[in-house]
C-alpha cells in the first residue's frame, strides 16, 4: 500500500505526468474554444448565406413561376382564337366529329405540360368540353366565371378523391377574328402539384427545405412536406415569417394571386456547422492524441535528463544532508515535481555553495594567518636555530675541544668527540685537572633528547666540576667519585620535575701511578685498549643513574692501567648506531676497530672509530647523540 | 359570288351534247365547264327539286367551288350534271372494272369534264383517271348514340351490318377489311346511295355506316343526338376532283386553283368552306389530323398505296 501511495505520488510529483496533463488539457481547451468559435461564426454565416440564398431562390422560383403562367396565359389566348377550338365550340357538327380530334389535339400538348389538370371549353356556362373527360373537376363552375379575363387566379375548385386540391385556373373568353364570342371560354386548369414536382421540385435551398406555391391568402396549394404552424397571410410582395425552426420567406408572383414560399430548415444550417463540430472534434481528439503521442515522446526526451538530474541531485541531497532534508525539501516544495525539487537541490546546493565560500574565504583568511604565523615561526625558528646553533656551540664549548688531543698533564692525555643527533645533545664528556696528580674524566648520557636534555647535561657538567672542587677545597683531599656522584644526585634530584635522569661514568685518575678510581652510575662501562688488545672494563652492576633517586649511593671502584693504556669511554649512541638494516653497530664491531686503530695516537682513533661508524651507518638517520672520550696515560720516564 | 352562284340556273344537259372528253381549250373555247356531281350528300350537294333531272337548280359547297373554280377560267359557265357515286367510275358498259385502267365513261365522253364529288384518290380510282387532290379526310364511323358503346374498337365492326355507297372509299375500305381482319367474322355490306345511309343507321336498321368528316361534319346535326360518330377509321385520304388525265392544262388549272385558294384563310375557297363547314380548308385538316387515331401525317398513312 505505501509503495502504491508513493507511485501515486511520484506519478503525481511527475513533471513529464503534468506535462502531458496540461497538454491535453490545454489542447483540449483550444480545440473546444477554437470549434465553439469556428462553429459560432459559421452558423451565423450559414444563415446570412443561406437566407440570401433563400431571398434569390424565392424571387428567382417565384420570376419562374410567374413565366410559367405567363407562357401558359400565351398558350390560352392562343386558344381562345384557335380555329379548332372555336370550330368545336360553335358548330355541332364539327364538335360531334371533331370533338375526339379536339381532345387528341390537346391531350397531345397535355402529354407534354404535365402540370395541366383539365382544358375546358364551356358555352354558357357549361362545359362542352373536357380533356380530363372527368364531369367532377369542376365541382364549383360558377368559379371560373368569376376570374377576370386576362388574369390567372388560384382557387380551390374541387375536391379530389376526398382531399383538399386547388387548382390554378386560367380563363380566357374566345374570340373569332377580334370578335368575342358570347359565352364561349378557354380554361385551363393547373395542377399546382405538378407544377411545384416539375418546376420547383430542383428547387430547395437547403436539403430540407422547399418551396411551394401559396395562395394569396397564404394558404400553401400543395400539401407541404413539414408543417410549418399557422403563417400570417401575407400582407407584402415579400415577406420574411421566419421561426424557430424554419427561414420562410414568401414573394408574391407578379401579377398573380399567388405566392412563392422558400422554406430553409435551420437543422440544414446546422447540420454542417455541426459536422464541422464533429469534425473539429474528431480533429481535436487525434490532435490530443497526436499531443499526447508527442508529448509523450518528447517529455521523455526532455525530461529524462531533468529526472536524471533530479535523481542525481537527490542523490548528492541524501548523501550529503542526509534524506531527512530532502524530505523535509520535497514537503516545503511550492510544486510537486522533478523541476521544483531540482531547483531546491540546487537552492539548497547554492546555500551550501556560498556558505563553502564563505568558509573557503575564512580558510583562506586563515591561510593567510597561519602563512603569517608560518613566517613569524620561520622567523622564531631561524631565531631558534640561531639559538640553538648558539646553544650547540656553548654546549660542546663545555666539553673538550672535538677530536683534539688535550695534554691534560704530561701523561696523561684525552680526546673526545661529541655529535649530538640534534641541535644539542645530551651527551656529555670533560676530563680536567683537579691537582697537579690527579684527572677527573668523566662521559655522561642524558636521558631524552633536545634542549631540555642539554641543559640538563650542563648542569650536570658544571654540577660534576663544582662538587669535585668543591670537594678539594673543603677536604683538601681528592674525592671518591662516588663522592662526586652523591652530591651530584643529591643536586639533580632537587629540581628534577621533569623526571629525567642522567647516566654518568666518573674516573679520577692518579697521573703518577695510573690508578684508576671510578664510580657508574648507570653508564656503559669504557673499553681498556692496552698494548695487549683491548677489553672491557669491570663488568660490575652499574649504579642508578643521576636524578633518579635522592640518596642514592654510588660504589667507587678501582682500576689500574698500564702505561700505554688507552680508556674508551663510550656513549650508547656509538654501540646503538644502526645501518639502514637497522643492525647495531655493538660493541663488539666498537672494540674491533679499536683494536685495529690501538697502534694509532688517539686522535687518529677516534677518527677511525667514528669513520668506521659512519661507514656502517651509510645513509641512515643519526638517532642518538655520538660521544667518544678517550684517556690514555703515558708516564714519564 | 356564293349566292349568285348556288342560285344559278343551269340548262347543262339541254346545251351540251356528250362526243369525247374535252380539253381545256375546248372547254373554254366552248365558254362552258361540265361538272358531275354524285349528291350522296345534301350538305355538299343539293339537286333542288329533289329528283329533279332537267332545270335543276344544285347548291351546296361542291357548287360553290366549281362557281369559284370557273371564275378563274375567264368566266365561263359551269354545266352541272348529277351522277350516280358508282358512275364515276364505270366504263363505257356501265361497270366499275376495278382492277382495269380506262377512262371513266363520264369523261371519256365528254359528258363530264369533272368529277367534284370529293373523290378519294385511291389505287383503282387512279387507274382511272387523275384525282387533283384538295384536302385531306378520315373516314368516320356512325353509330346511334344508343349503341354508341359497342363501338369502341375496330374491332367492333365484326359481324355487324353496315351500309355504305357502291364504290365509294368506304366500301371498299371494308372489303378489304373483311378480306383481312374480318374474314371469320366478315361485316355485313349494304350499298346503298348515302343519302339514304345515315337514315338506315338512325331508323337501326344496320348497325353503323362510314362515311368522310367533311360530310359527318354536315350532316350529323341534322339527327340530333341521336347518331354519333363513334370512332375515325382508316387512313387520312386526300380527297379531290376527277379529270381526264389526258388533259393535263385543266389539272394544271386545277391545282393552281387549289394552291392559290387553299393556303390563305380569307380566299373565297376557304370562306365557302368556313361557310358550310364553319371551318377552312387548312382548320379541317387540322381537325383531322387531330382525331385519335390519325396516322402519321407524312403521307404514310395516306389513301395512295
Amino acid at each position: 500500500m505505501a509503495t502504491k501511495g508513493n507511485g501515486l505520488a511520484a506519478f503525481s510529483r511527475s513533471l513529464r505526468v503534468k506535462l502531458i496533463i496540461w497538454t491535453c488539457v490545454i489542447l483540449a481547451v483550444v480545440v473546444v474554444g477554437l470549434t465553439t468559435l469556428i462553429a459560432r461564426n459559421a452558423s451565423r454565416l450559414l444563415e446570412t448565406q443561406t437566407a440570401a440564398q433563400l431571398t434569390q431562390l424565392t424571387a428567382q422560383s417565384a420570376r419562374a413561376v410567374s413565366d410559367f403562367i405567363e407562357a401558359r396565359e400565351r398558350t390560352v389566348d392562343l386558344w381562345a382564337v384557335d380555329s379548332l377550338m372555336l370550330s368545336v365550340a360553335r358548330d355541332p357538327g364539327l364538335r360531334a366529329v371533331f370533338l375526339p380530334g379536339l381532345s387528341g389535339y390537346l391531350s397531345s400538348y397535355a402529354e407534354r405540360e404535365p402540370w395541366i389538370a383539365d382544358i375546358l371549353l364551356v358555352e354558357n356556362r357549361l362545359p362542352i368540353f373536357s380533356l380530363s373527360g372527368r364531369e367532377n373537376v369542376i365541382a364549383d363552375p360558377k368559379a371560373l366565371f368569376t376570374l377576370t379575363d386576362t388574369a390567372s387566379k388560384a382557387q380551390r375548385l374541387v375536391r379530389v378523391v376526398g382531399q383538399e386540391h386547388a387548382h390554378l385556373a386560367i380563363r380566357r373568353q374566345a374570340s373569332d377574328r377580334g370578335q368575342l364570342l358570347d359565352g364561349v371560354f378557354v380554361i385551363l386548369l393547373l395542377d399546382p402539384k405538378v407544377i411545384q414536382a416539375e418546376l420547383l421540385s430542383d428547387t430547395s435551398p437547403s436539403s430540407s427545405g422547399f418551396v411551394a406555391l401559396l395562395s394569396d391568402r397564404g394558404q400553401p396549394l400543395v400539401e407541404l412536406p413539414v408543417a410549418l404552424g399557422e403563417l400570417p397571410e401575407p400582407k407584402a410582395a415579400m415577406d420574411v415569417v421566419s421561426n424557430d425552426d424554419y427561414l420562410i420567406e414568401r414573394h408574391v408572383v407578379s401579377d398573380s394571386p399567388i405566392y412563392v414560399m422558400g422554406v430553409a430548415a435551420r437543422s440544414d444550417i446546422e447540420a454542417p456547422v455541426n459536422r464541422l463540430i464533429y469534425f473539429s472534434v474528431l480533429l481535436g481528439l487525434a490532435a490530443i492524441l497526436t499531443g499526447l503521442g508527442g508529448t509523450l515522446y518528447f517529455t521523455g526526451r526532455v525530461t529524462a535528463p531533468i529526472r536524471k538530474l533530479t535523481d542525481d541531485a537527490r542523490a548528492i541531497t541524501d548523501l550529503r544532508f542526509g534524506g531527512k532534508l530532502l524530505r523535509k525539501l520535497r514537503e516545503d516544495l511550492p510544486h510537486q515535481d522533478e523541476v521544483s525539487e531540482l531547483a531546491a537541490v540546487f537552492d539548497l546546493l547554492d546555500r551550501t555553495t556560498e556558505e563553502l565560500t564563505e568558509a573557503n574565504s575564512l580558510l583562506e583568511t586563515r591561510n593567510a594567518d597561519l602563512d603569517e604565523t608560518r613566517r613569524s615561526l620561520r622567523t622564531n625558528l631561524d631565531r631558534l636555530e640561531l639559538e640553538m646553533d648558539a646553544a650547540r656551540r656553548l654546549q660542546l664549548s663545555m666539553v673538550a675541544p672535538d677530536r683534539v688531543l688535550r695534554k691534560l698533564t704530561p701523561s696523561v692525555h684525552a680526546v673526545g668527540l661529541m655529535e649530538p643527533a640534534r641541535e644539542v645533545g645530551g651527551d656529555f664528556y670533560d676530563s680536567f685537572l683537579l691537582d697537579v696528580d690527579t684527572v677527573v674524566f668523566f662521559i655522561g648520557d642524558v636521558s631524552d633528547k633536545g634542549t631540555a636534555s642539554a641543559l640538563l647535561m650542563s648542569r650536570t657538567v658544571s654540577l660534576v666540576r663544582f662538587a669535585a672542587q668543591q670537594f678539594v677545597e673543603l677536604r683538601k683531599c681528592v674525592p671518591q667519585p662516588s663522592d662526586v656522584l652523591a652530591q651530584v644526585n643529591a643536586e639533580l634530584c632537587k629540581s628534577n620535575s621533569t623526571r629525567m635522569f642522567v647516566t654518568l661514568y666518573l674516573g679520577i685518575l692518579n697521573t703518577n701511578t695510573g690508578a684508576v678510581s671510578y664510580c657508574n652510575a648507570g653508564h656503559i662501562s669504557p673499553i681498556v685498549c692496552t698494548d695487549n688488545g683491548v677489553r672491557q672494563t669491570s663488568q660490575d652492576i652499574p649504579d642508578l643513574p643521576l636524578g633518579v633517586q635522592a640518596g642514592a649511593s654510588y660504589d667507587t671502584h678501582t682500576t689500574q692501567l698500564q702505561a700505554g693504556d688507552r680508556l674508551v669511554l663510550y656513549t650508547d649512541g656509538v654501540t646503538e648506531a644502526e645501518d639502514e638494516g637497522r643492525t647495531f653497530f655493538g660493541v663488539d664491531r666498537l672494540m674491533e676497530v679499536l683494536s685495529s686503530a690501538r697502534s694509532t695516537d688517539m686522535p687518529t682513533m677516534i677518527k677511525s672509530v667514528r669513520q668506521q661508524l659512519s661507514v656502517f651507518v651509510g645513509d641512515a638517520e643519526q638517532f642518538d647523540d655520538i660521544t667518544l672520550l678517550i684517556i690514555g696515560w703515558e708516564p714519564m720516564g | 359570288m356564293m349566292s349568285r352562284t348556288l342560285m344559278v340556273l343551269w340548262l347543262g344537259l339541254v346545251l351540251t351534247t356528250p362526243a369525247e372528253a374535252r380539253t381545256l381549250a375546248e372547254i373554254e373555247a366552248r365558254g362552258e365547264l361540265r361538272v358531275c356531281f354524285s349528291a350522296i350528300e345534301p350538305a355538299l350537294v343539293r339537286v333542288e327539286p329533289e329528283g329533279c333531272t332537267v332545270n335543276c337548280q344544285y347548291a351546296g359547297l361542291l357548287v360553290d367551288q366549281v362557281a369559284l373554280f370557273a371564275d378563274t377560267l375567264n368566266g365561263i359557265s359551269v354545266v352541272p350534271k348529277s351522277v350516280s357515286w358508282s358512275d364515276q367510275f364505270s366504263d363505257e358498259t356501265g361497270q366499275v372494272q376495278r382492277e382495269e385502267s380506262y377512262l371513266p365513261e363520264l369523261l371519256a365522253s365528254g359528258a363530264c369534264d369533272l368529277l367534284v364529288s370529293n373523290l378519294a384518290r385511291l389505287p383503282w380510282r387512279l387507274r382511272k383517271m387523275d384525282i387533283v387532290p384538295l384536302f385531306e379526310s378520315r373516314m368516320i364511323a356512325i353509330v346511334r348514340a344508343d349503341r354508341q358503346s359497342e363501338f369502341t374498337t375496330l374491332d367492333s365492326f365484326a359481324g355487324k351490318s353496315a351500309v355504305v355507297s357502291l364504290e365509294s372509299s368506304f366500301h371498299t375500305w371494308l372489303l378489304e377489311r373483311n378480306m383481312e381482319e374480318f374474314t371469320g367474322n366478315p361485316v355485313e355490306v349494304v350499298p346503298l346511295d348515302g343519302r339514304v345511309a345515315l337514315d338506315l343507321v338512325f331508323q337501326n336498321k344496320v348497325d353503323f355506316t362510314l362515311t368522310d368528316a367533311d360530310i359527318a361534319v354536315l350532316s350529323i346535326p341534322a339527327y340530333g343526338a341521336d347518331l354519333v360518330p363513334a370512332f375515325a377509321v382508316g387512313p387520312v385520304q386526300e380527297l379531290g376532283w376527277g379529270v381526264d388525265p389526258a388533259d393535263q392544262e385543266l389539272r394544271a388549272a386545277i391545282e393552281m386553283f387549289f394552291a392559290d385558294q387553299k393556303p390563305d384563310p380569307r380566299s373565297a375557297l376557304n370562306r365557302a368552306w368556313q361557310q358550310h363547314l364553319g371551318v377552312t380548308i387548312p382548320e379541317f385538316e387540322a381537325l383531322v389530323n387531330a382525331l385519335p387515331g390519325t396516322q402519321a401525317a407524312d403521307g404514310s398513312g395516306k389513301n395512295g398505296d
